[in-house]
């Protein structure tokens, strides 16, 4: 028992230190200032709960807060489950898929900035692609200005991450790979459809890494940062704030670490929650092998 | 169990469901139809910056649609006298390698233990290391360069290992966790080695098993070490450490009015890692498929 | 302390200054018509290629070529190692910068090495360095106070700079060019913190003539009817008339409006205030109704674009004016960025009123030393300060770039090598004795430059906010911020 637990410790003691390192400290700075008006150098003067206090009439904050659960929202019902339709599809071997499979990864090789630089220019509203596509396809007075209008920012600086779920297809293809073909093939003898061996036996295979693949893009899409700063820069107005822009905004330009670290804490809290919330309807640490 | 052969049965499952008339012939349109969609917005950006990279300025100012009327290597010559690439390409391939390989050495076993063994603690320990991924990167900046610049690595290479590593801790240990929770015990211990410790138990029987979810765990992570631009600013100096991401960022600010030299540069920064990604895409599929053995 | 009086007081005495010492080169630059004249053509400096350095193969005559030759120190060997950035589409900046760095290690070498690595750009310049403080509470040797913004008055507060009288008082020919208005500003608590600036550089608007001739008109707007007639008239040519743009601070679009606002006496007042709280004005209203305006003389991309596409759209041909400051001259005559002969398509102006805008403004200077370090290095660190801010950098500075030093009187052959089109502001502010504004990148908070403007200037043009929101909008930026 007690050689056991050595190894525990063993297994566990460089990562305690690592996270007590890096992680540690900026946690419980953050926490600890968030109750404090601080410029981020000097002293922290104490001021109770005055940053929490501030956040239900910061208009800024509050579209920020929606945005991310909208961008959870998609990602989890978009994202995801396109990624996953895609890796069934490529799974059922149709041509071309090795090829698409490749593909599908490349724009996760181009950093976000790159990315994002792309896209300024595809939804630029003079000489982008969207918008003499559009026009290329008859509708010749078609003019939108598509990051900087009310109706399609929000959707504009949606697309540019949405569809490319190549981690997801990756990841969801090995999951596949993984079950038994005999499975599916009796299945079929049986006289079940490709279609019903997808619904029926793979996707509640696949609950444990599509319940991975929704955790992971939901935390990811709360902290976005790049794609909103380099397109739209949280506008028009606050239309497309995102949390992580404002925090951003907050400590480097206006120096209000205080405050800014009190809608870190809120961020940590949210994603706590989604994790929970997520973890629980996807049961994601059972065992669901049933072989 | 069936006792037909693989092929065999395949092909009899195909032909009776496209047997199955307009249904089976509008899912296969719907089918091709999305892959399309994956390959066009997938490929679009990349030949639209390859397309405008051989134009002229006032070409990319005119028409995306169009093609270079004079293809101009120009930007390609001007990006390549300029830049050092071979050498940023092994910056970020030593960082970005280095950082995955170490993150699942060590945040594998600690998933592991805490997958494995119900200890006092071990659930209040996984939910603070997993709180770090909510955490947004502005708080992290200060004490990251604190303890590099303690640690006297400041400006060197493994600066860059140690923060991209540390930054795969909680998709490491989340994936990892996951996996290890879903391996049944009796499997571990059928499999098991009369009177194997803890290290021998993980090593040859948990991890193999859990290529899938290290395979997608250091995809991860080596994606994220890839495209970082952020701490290779905060944390290196010198053109000696400069990683590709980063020099993007002098590209950008270099060529801001040139933008077809801009493009080029973007071109040739990608065009390293694609290479080497559809050289070793077969062994990262192979690898996610190892853990077919399971089950 | 100042009021807005004296400081456009202040303003005007520069002119007068120019007016003084620029006799000569009136009638030099309308002579010089040779466009043999490059400005800053070389390779844009990188932080890749090594420094070009302006001695090689240059002969003294050429007034461009600085003078380098050995100085005598009796310090060092020391090196100093810092950051400084590269980059943001000012080449002219950028090589004037490496010639300088490459002539300072000639003068000192053996001595002072000056071993500089380069940040992309200016964003990033303030992060490295913002996050460096908080993490170490230490600056690095040599430091650019003026590009940090907020930052640079948490450096004050917290004694982080040291003191350069001492330096400055024992050198009578730095003294001799520093502009007072500067040395009193950067003077806090007896102590000289930064570098006092030693030139302005006056922003004004470039005119594609050529395009301005296919919309029928021959001959540079001076006053504001003849301004929207101007645009009116490009228009109907179907020409997009000005280049504008509403990221990176919405720089050409905000020189415009602060034109606008200089329309009355109290607006030019309001412009001279350092961080007003209140922007409910009725010329800010107004100058807001008249922006909104302009932007529907410009591209569609305008709304939402960056700088550099502002700038190309005027450099390949698209829009006819820019407004811009000198420094951009060298991408007119470089036909990789422009097209061949671009630069002589181009005129000079003035903003309507007629007024220019100054670049730089009396603000914290250039060039500081954190504290820290010890003597050798500091004593260092102060020779390298007072060359990027001494006699000689000056110069350089006013010959490449038409900025105005008042208190370095040139000979007219150093002044001969400027640029015709940067000579040619010059002697529309001496004729016209139009003030120079002072920026609003300088009076105005960080927080109103790369929040308020980025995100309500687009709210604003594309009439999503009326203009009194968008004042209302400035008044409860500025009154957040401490």
């Amino acid at each position: 028992m007690t050689r056991s637990r050595l190894w525990i410790a063993v297994f566990l003691i460089p990562t305690l230190l690592l996270f007590t390192l890096i992680y540690a400290i900026p946690i419980i700075v953050m926490v600890a200032t968030s109750f404090s008006d601080w410029d981020g150098f000097g002293r922290p003067e104490f001021i109770g709960l005055d940053n929490y206090g501030n956040l239900p009439g910061d208009r800024q904050f509050l579209l920020a807060v929606r945005n991310s659960l909208l961008w959870g929202l998609i990602a989890a019902g978009i994202h995801v489950p396109f990624g996953v339709a895609v890796a069934l599809i490529l799974n059922r071997r149709p041509f071309g898929w090795r090829f698409i499979r490749s593909i599908s990864l490349l724009p996760n090789l181009i950093p976000p900035a790159a990315l994002a630089i792309i896209y300024v220019f595809v939804f630029n509203p003079g000489i982008g692609l969207a918008n003499q596509l559009i026009q290329a396809f008859g509708f010749e007075n078609f003019q939108a200005n598509w990051f900087f209008e009310p109706g399609t920012a929000f959707l504009a600086v949606t697309i540019v991450w949405v569809f490319y779920a190549g981690v997801i297809i990756l990841i969801t293809m090995a999951e596949l790979a993984a079950i038994p073909p005999e499975l599916r093939e009796s299945a079929l003898v049986d006289g079940a459809t490709e279609r019903q061996v997808d619904w029926h036996i793979h996707v509640p295979l696949l609950r444990n890494v599509v319940g991975v693949g929704v955790i992971i893009a939901v935390t990811e899409v709360f902290k976005t940062f790049e794609y909103v700063f380099l397109t739209t820069g949280g506008g028009p107005g606050a239309e497309t704030m995102s949390l992580g822009l404002l925090i951003y905004n907050l400590a480097t330009v206006r120096f209000n670490s205080g405050y800014a670290n009190a809608i870190g804490v809120v961020l940590l809290i949210m994603g706590l929650l989604a994790f929970v919330l997520l973890a629980r309807a996807f049961r994601v640490t059972e065992s669901a092998r049933t072989r | 169990m069936s006792q037909v052969g693989t092929r065999a049965n395949r092909s009899t499952g195909v032909t009776r469901n496209s047997g199955g008339g307009a249904g089976a012939v509008a899912g296969s349109v719907l089918r091709y139809a999305v892959l399309a969609f994956v390959l066009l917005i997938s490929l679009a950006p990349a030949l639209w910056v390859i397309v405008s990279s051989f134009k002229t300025n006032a070409e990319v100012l005119g028409s995306a649609l169009s093609i270079p009327a004079n293809p101009s290597l120009d930007g390609y010559a001007e990006a390549l006298t300029r830049t050092k690439f071979p050498l940023f390409f092994m910056n970020s391939a030593i960082a970005s390698v280095g950082a995955t390989v170490a993150a699942i050495g060590i945040f594998g076993m600690a998933a592991y233990a805490l997958a494995r063994y119900d200890f006092w603690g071990s659930r209040a320990i996984y939910a603070v290391l997993i709180s770090s991924v909510f955490i947004s990167l502005i708080p992290m900046l200060q004490p990251i360069t604190l303890v590099i610049r303690t640690l006297g690595l400041y400006d060197t290479r493994w600066a860059l290992i140690l923060v991209y590593m540390v930054k795969g801790l909680p998709v490491a240990i989340f994936i990892l966790h996951s996996y290890f929770k879903t391996i049944p015990k009796d499997l571990e211990e059928a499999a098991g080695i009369d009177g194997a410790n803890m290290w021998q138990t993980y090593t040859r029987i948990a991890l193999p098993l859990a290529r899938p979810a290290v395979a997608a765990a250091g995809v991860l992570i080596f994606l994220n070490s890839w495209n970082d631009f952020l701490f290779a600013l905060l944390l290196t100096q010198s053109e000696n450490t400069r990683t590709l991401a980063y020099a993007l960022r002098f590209f950008e600010n270099q060529f801001s009015y040139d933008f077809p030299t801009l493009l080029a540069a973007i071109v040739l920064t990608l065009f390293p890692s694609v290479v080497v990604y559809v050289m070793l895409q077969e062994q990262i599929q192979k690898s996610l498929i190892g853990g077919a053995i399971r089950g | 302390m100042r009021t807005p009086k004296e400081r456009v007081a202040w303003l005007l005495a520069i002119v007068f200054l120019i007016a003084a010492c620029g006799g000569t080169q009136s009638g030099t630059t309308t002579a010089s018509t040779e466009p043999s004249v490059t400005v800053a053509t070389t390779a844009p400096a990188t932080a890749t290629t090594a420094p070009a350095t302006a001695t090689t193969g240059a002969t003294t005559a050429d007034p461009m070529a600085m003078e380098c030759s050995p100085v005598d120190y009796a310090g060092g060997p020391v090196t100093l190692n810092f950051v400084w950035w590269v980059g943001g589409g000012d080449t002219a900046s950028d090589t004037l910068f490496t010639d300088a760095l490459a002539c300072f290690n000639q003068r000192y070498e053996g001595k002072i090495e000056a071993v500089v690595d380069y940040v992309p750009g200016g964003e990033d310049y303030l992060a490295k360095l913002t996050t460096d403080y908080a993490a170490s509470g230490q600056l690095p040797i040599v430091v650019a106070p003026k590009r940090v913004g907020d930052l640079a008055q948490i450096w004050i507060d917290n004694d982080e700079l040291v003191d350069l009288k001492p330096y400055f008082d024992a050198s009578p020919e730095w003294q001799d060019v520093a502009i007072e208005e500067s040395t009193t500003f950067n003077t806090i608590d007896g102590k000289l913190i930064a570098a006092p600036d030693t030139f302005v550089t006056p922003v004004g608007l470039f005119y594609n003539m050529e395009l301005l001739g296919q919309a029928g008109i021959d001959k540079v707007p001076e006053t504001w009817d003849e301004w929207w007639a101007t645009l009116e008239a490009l228009d109907a040519a179907g020409i997009p008339a000005v280049s504008l743009h509403t990221q990176d601070i919405g720089w050409s679009a905000m020189l415009i409006f602060e034109a606008l606002v200089a329309r009355t006496p109290e607006g030019v007042a309001f412009l001279g205030e350092k961080y007003p709280t209140d922007y409910n004005h009725p010329f800010i209203i107004e100058a807001s109704r008249d922006i909104a305006r302009v932007f529907q003389f410009t591209t569609p991309d305008a709304v939402g674009g960056a700088y550099t596409l502002a700038a190309n759209n005027f450099l390949s041909g698209v829009t006819a004016i820019m407004p811009n400051g000198p420094w951009m001259i060298g991408e007119f005559r470089d036909p990789a960025l422009s097209s061949e002969g671009f630069g002589d398509k181009i005129a000079s102006g003035l903003y309507p009123g007629p007024v220019a805008v100054d670049d730089a403004g009396i603000q914290v200077g250039d060039w500081g030393i954190g504290v820290g370090y010890s003597p050798e290095e500091t004593a260092a660190a102060a020779e390298f300060v007072e060359f990027m801010s001494g006699p000689e950098f000056t110069r350089q500075r006013v010959i490449r770039m038409g900025s105005i030093a008042p208190n370095l009187p040139l000979p007219a052959e150093d002044l001969a090598s400027l640029d015709p089109l940067a000579a040619d502001l010059l002697t529309l502010i001496q004729d016209n004795n139009a003030p120079i504004l002072p920026g609003y990148f300088v009076q105005w908070t960080s927080f109103i430059q790369n929040e308020t403007i980025v995100q309500g200037l687009p709210q604003l043009a594309l009439g999503q906010i009326t203009p009194e929101q968008f004042a209302q909008q400035l008044t409860d930026a500025a009154q957040e911020t401490p």
